[in-house]
């Protein structure tokens, strides 16, 4: 067993817990730096501004809802039901808009509608009904399943050129959605990080116990996680929608468990309590562009989801083996 | 060192008081039979019945191979890739020839016997968290399953086969025999080994476990390769029941599974729980779905209720467990 080394600037006590913190932040990080490099001295055509651009586009979907998928996390729960309320408001948007402008601001509010109910519904069963996260996620997934089905079976509607911006358009030279995501996690950052609810979400995933006995209302604090998670899906689903341009039945699908690696990849443990959104956003820009390398190399999907399934392997037992030594 | 040298005592909150499951989920159970009875008259016709079980079988199958690994604290999402990568390969070993069944059966026994040790071993030596670990397994399975078919339904399926499997004995089929026979052998195991009292063991408290000389590496190893290999046979099921193999069959059978065993009671936390409770919860789910078949309920409706019903559930069951004591 390796031990710390003692630096006489080391508070004892908090050294090692830092340490870990340190560990688990920072080898997403180095990870994705790896990556780059490779990608730019053996990938041909990936250091060129279209693919920088191309991958920026491409992460903010995933990145949006796993924002929203590691403040569920950090309480040790977890939501299954992000890709169907993603798959829900795709089908919602294109359908209803179906190519009229006039319909992008009630299409958005009836989105963060949409998250804020099954936000409220995922909490509620998980607080108040106290059934496991897992199950309540589960069952909820089925049935914003079925509500796709009864609203239509097939591809609906399409969006409107204004509204397929928030997917394709640019302020300056940054792409739109690269800069909602980008806008999201500071919010997301500054709120875990900044706040006393930040900090109660990780008490809450640390030790719900503990959380109870220090006066913090653990189930309110829950409720709010579902909540900011399911509204989060909302927006990526929106964003979704614009970049699929109709209402596709399957859009969400997969996401569910895509924004968990994501968390997960990014250094946030599933039980709850320590990581955070930054690695969350350095495992999606990661994963994103892995998956873009892939393509550019030719190599086949099937393929790159056996890469795709090593890569969760090797990470997790990574952090696993940095964990334990730390 | 044999369990003995813990004193008694030691297992006394542990143990299942009902190797059943819990009362309260029957009588959910018995509830949902009798509302079916009542809607329809032909329900509890017993070719009905068995149909149901037989309907159950892949996923009760694959259900009673995590209930072990839940029981230890852990979690296999890696079964439907399984089931499905089991079944295509079942049907590929077999190209249609009579003569090739055995040696199809046991080449998907074996790839679930290596997938589980796998699985086992990442787990119980690295300690890494099994959730995440086991659905990096799962991606990789279906793009293997992918790779190996080129995407498309491949290989046949041998007419013995279907005819062995899919088939009726008296009026009782196949496939719900064979569900029964591996739910009596896991009973068995969980009940009455030495491996059934150290899963428990392992799942309420390794830490204790380990001092108390509970080999806990060697229990884990060991469920999930009884996992992978039910997960495996659920997938020869698959393909009996189906008679096609294709590479997208069995998406989500992960999450019936879970759902069943979570439903029966065994919790994520490990060491509660066992077969008996996930026997009782994967009936649960067969009947809803045959009920809302009954109903003559459409596609999109059974999504609805099922939800409903395994939430319903869910809850009746947190509730019943709160009122016993056994949950805070």
């Amino acid at each position: 067993m390796t031990s710390v080394p003692a630096s006489p600037t080391a508070r004892p006590g908090l050294s090692g817990f830092d340490l870990r913190e340190q560990v688990a932040r920072l080898g997403v990080w180095v990870a994705l730096g790896v990556v780059l490099v490779v990608g730019i001295v053996a990938v041909p055509n990936f250091a060129t501004a279209a693919n920088a651009d191309a991958i920026l586009r491409q992460a903010a979907v995933l990145g949006i809802v796993a924002l929203g998928q590691t403040f569920v996390v950090l309480t040790g729960g977890i939501d299954l039901s992000v890709g169907m309320l993603m798959g829900l408001v795709t089908v919602l948007a294109n359908g209803i808009m179906g190519g009229d402008p006039a319909l992008i601001l009630p299409i958005v509010l009836l989105a963060l509608g949409c998250g804020l109910v099954t936000g409220v519904a995922n909490g509620l069963g998980v607080v108040a009904a106290r059934v496991d996260p897992l199950i309540v996620t589960l069952a909820m997934l089925s049935v914003l399943q079925g509500v796709i089905f009864i609203y239509t079976d097939r591809t609906v509607g399409s969006a409107p050129a204004e509204f397929r911006d928030l997917a394709y358009g640019s302020i300056g030279p940054i792409p739109t959605p690269a800069l909602l995501l980008g806008g999201l996690a500071v919010v997301c950052w500054v709120i875990l990080a900044r706040t006393p609810f930040g900090r109660y979400v990780h008490a809450v995933g640390s030790s719900a116990q503990d959380a109870r006995k220090a006066g913090i209302p653990i189930d309110r604090i829950r409720l709010a996680a579902y909540v900011v998670c399911s509204v989060l899906a909302a927006i990526a689903g929106l964003v979704l929608a614009a970049r699929l341009g109709s209402g596709f039945t399957g859009a969400g699908a997969g996401f569910e468990l895509s924004s968990i690696v994501a968390v997960v990849v990014g250094g946030t443990a599933l039980s709850g309590g320590r990581g955070g959104v930054a690695g969350t956003l350095a495992a999606v820009l990661l994963l994103t562009i892995l998956a873009t390398m892939l393509n550019l190399l030719g190599i086949s999907p099937f393929a790159q989801r056996v890469v795709n399934g090593v890569v969760i392997v090797v990470a997790v037992a990574v952090y696993t083996a940095q964990r334990r030594e730390a | 060192m044999s369990t003995a040298t813990v004193p008694e005592g030691a297992f006394a909150g542990l143990r299942q008081r009902v190797p059943v499951g819990s009362l309260g989920l029957w009588l959910g159970l018995l509830v949902l039979v009798v509302i079916a009875a009542t809607l329809s008259p032909g329900f509890l016709n017993p070719v009905n019945l068995l149909n149901i079980v037989r309907q159950a079988s892949v996923v009760g199958i694959t259900a009673v191979g995590v209930t072990l690994v839940m029981v230890t604290g852990g979690v296999d999402l890696s079964v439907g890739a399984v089931i499905v990568f089991g079944s295509v390969l079942a049907a590929t070993v077999m190209a249609g020839q009579d003569a090739n069944i055995p040696l199809a059966c046991g080449v998907v026994l074996l790839m679930g016997l290596v997938v589980g040790l796998l699985n086992g071993t990442i787990v119980a030596r690295w300690r890494v968290p099994s959730f995440i670990l086991t659905l990096g397994m799962a991606t990789a399975i279906s793009g293997i399953t992918q790779m190996y078919t080129g995407g498309t339904a491949a290989g046949a399926v041998a007419p013995a086969f279907r005819a062995l499997f899919n088939g009726r004995i008296g009026i009782v089929p196949v496939l719900a025999l064979v569900f029964v026979a591996v739910v009596l052998l896991g009973l068995y195991v969980q009940t009455r080994t030495v491996v059934g009292r150290r899963i428990y063991l392992v799942g309420a408290n390794p830490r204790a476990a380990l001092l108390s000389g509970v080999p806990v590496t060697r229990t884990r190893l060991t469920v999930f390769a009884i996992s992978g290999v039910c997960a495996a046979l659920a997938g020869l099921a698959l393909l009996a029941r189906s008679g096609v193999s294709s590479t997208f069959a069995g998406q989500g059978f992960e999450f019936d599974a879970l759902a069943a065993v979570v439903l029966g009671g065994t919790t994520f936390a490990g060491g509660r729980g066992g077969i008996g409770g996930t026997v009782a919860g994967v009936l649960i789910l067969a009947v809803s779905f045959n009920l809302v078949n009954i109903i003559g309920l459409p596609f999109d409706m059974e999504l609805l209720v099922k939800g409903a019903i395994i939430l319903g559930v869910a809850a009746l069951h947190v509730a019943a467990q709160r009122k016993e004591g056994l949950m805070t």
